[in-house]
């Protein structure tokens, strides 16, 4: 038995390791396909009323109709473009004035690195959806507010992990070198040390990116966010909870892209990581 | 270019392009300190005391090593003379523009990201001294590669993609670009095989030869010192415990200190 189950054992190790990036590549892909084939070939529009309320999947709709009797593939690739669209602005607004607060914090330290990480570590106490939420209670709901309040909260991830990368390289002999040339400061920061930190910040870029869609699925089953009919992937999930016992696709319609988007993310960004530990 | 003094925060005095044809570089009565920052509150910091008293000077086109066991303060010379420690007394003047500096490790010393060819041309485009146009930069870059004997082709490729001692040859080039008549050598030759050691070695005198280049060459190998230097000065805790041509400090050391070091070297 045991012989059995060490061979077994090493036969899966053997197996070839399937390159983590690439499936995540493939499952983002699978999901970007599904949005463009949506919005080039489905009859219907994300607010088309049918009298056919709560029918099944069919041929006729993919993903079957909600309780307005609304076609849910359609609402689906509709409300992916809303997902990713606030998913992308949060990671740019979070990773562009994180990284540039990161960095100078990282390279100058003294008192300036002390203030703002202290003011970074405070936003860190809170989860990002609880500060997202204050945001919103303070700047009022909608789709670019919940964008902008979710970038300021993840502000502070990024700005973490790119001042311990220049903290890590502004003491390696390069960067001295560059300095001893008379490089300027910002010169050094932008140009000889960020194209190094790439790669930990374009994983942690693709695993913010996830965490966004994820606080923003959050705060649309919250009800706040994107305002209906124009609902976004959270809020379907949420309106539909009354229905789910007697329509449960109108629930693992929206949920499954969720999910499938999520994981996509996720294996690039580890793909990624795993990558540049290796070469470190 | 006119001279340019900059008063440091202790009094001491950093001097350069003064132009003088007597030496490159003159060192006169310097004390190092490093500001220690204070483990305790309400503590005023100390300031430790690296250097004492050190007073020496480099002729135009000569090759002067300095000596001495780790800790001695080779390095911190090194880094007052580049003008990158202030705090000082006493005064550092250079005939010429600062020196750039060729570090030990060739591996952490060119940025891993980029290009040779980009490598060589960035002490142009932030030279403070005069602006570079693309062509001139090129130019520049071709007549530098050919002097440290690597092949054009290596302009294209990243660090990783050379050997340790291809690496050290660009390090050079890099420190050679802005045509400068004084560079400081830490330890260039002591991360790289011996046979490498060799041409490397070759190459800085060649150079020192062809262009009339100084160089502080700063090694704990009293061997390499004696193959390229015509002076040598021996430091030990903080201070130059003996200096003279290398002949002489080898065959007839008046220092205790300096015996020990050749005697660990096998050359006594």
């Amino acid at each position: 038995m045991r012989q059995g189950t060490n061979t077994l054992r090493q036969r899966i190790k053997e197996l070839p390791r399937p390159d983590l990036f690439c499936v995540g590549l493939a499952l983002t892909a699978a999901v970007l396909v599904l949005v463009i084939l949506g919005v080039i070939f489905s009859p219907f529009g994300a607010t088309t009323l049918t009298p056919d309320r709560l029918q099944p999947p069919s041929p006729g709709h993919l993903m079957g109709t909600d309780k307005m009797g609304r076609d849910v593939f359609a609402r689906v690739t509709y409300g992916t473009r809303i997902t990713l669209l606030v998913a992308l602005g949060t990671v740019t607004i979070g990773a562009g004035v994180g990284t540039l607060l990161g960095a100078i914090c990282g390279y100058f330290g003294g008192i300036v690195d002390e203030i703002v990480m202290r003011v970074m570590d405070a936003l860190f106490a809170f989860p990002n959806v609880l500060l997202a939420l204050v945001f919103v209670s303070l700047f009022g709901s909608g789709t670019f507010k919940v964008m902008w309040a979710l970038g300021i909260a993840f502000i502070p991830s990024f700005a973490r992990v790119v001042r311990g990368e220049y903290i890590r390289c502004k003491h390696l002999d390069y960067v001295k070198n560059a300095r001893l040339q008379g490089v300027s400061d910002l010169r050094v920061i932008f140009v000889h040390i960020l194209p190094n930190i790439n790669g930990v910040l374009l994983s942690n870029l693709l695993i913010g990116f996830n965490n966004a869609v994820l606080s923003e699925a959050a705060l649309s089953y919250l009800g706040i966010g994107s305002q209906p009919p124009f609902d976004s992937l959270g809020q379907m999930v949420s309106a539909s909870q009354e229905v789910f016992f007697a329509a449960p696709w109108t629930v693992l319609g929206p949920g499954l892209v969720i999910i499938v988007m999520v994981l996509g993310f996720s294996l690039m960004g580890e793909g990624l990581r795993s990558d540049t530990e290796g070469l470190e | 270019m006119s001279p340019s003094t900059h008063t440091m925060p202790l009094g001491g005095t950093y001097t350069y392009n003064t132009g003088t044809n007597d030496s490159v570089l003159d060192v006169r009565s310097l004390d190092v300190y490093y500001h220690a920052r204070s483990k305790q509150l309400f503590r005023k910091a100390e300031n430790n005391q690296i250097l004492f008293d050190v007073d020496f000077s480099i002729a135009p086109g000569e090759v002067v090593g300095l000596c001495g066991e780790s800790g001695s303060g080779k390095t911190t010379l090194s880094k007052a003379i580049c003008g990158i420690i202030p705090t000082f007394t006493g005064s550092i003047s250079l005939a010429h523009e600062r020196p750039l500096m060729i570090f030990q490790n060739p591996y952490n010393s060119l940025n891993p990201s980029k290009r040779i060819g980009w490598l060589l041309e960035e002490p142009l485009r932030v030279d403070p001294a005069r602006s570079w146009s693309e062509e001139e930069r090129d130019e520049r870059v071709h007549e530098v590669i050919k002097q440290v004997e690597l092949p054009e082709k290596l302009l294209d490729r990243l660090p990783k993609e050379l050997s340790g001692g291809q690496r050290q040859r660009v390090a050079i080039a890099a420190a050679l670009m802005r045509k400068p008549r004084f560079i400081i050598a830490d330890e260039p030759v002591s991360a790289l095989d011996v046979t490498i050691q060799a041409q490397v070695l070759r190459l800085l005198k060649s150079l020192h030869e062809d262009l009339g280049l100084s160089i502080l060459f700063i090694s704990h190998d009293l061997r390499v010192v004696y193959q390229v230097c015509d002076r040598v000065l021996i430091m030990q805790r903080g201070r130059i415990v003996e200096q003279g041509p290398v002949r002489k400090v080898y065959r007839q050391p008046e220092n205790d200190y300096t015996r020990q070091l050749l005697e660990a070297a096998g050359l006594r």
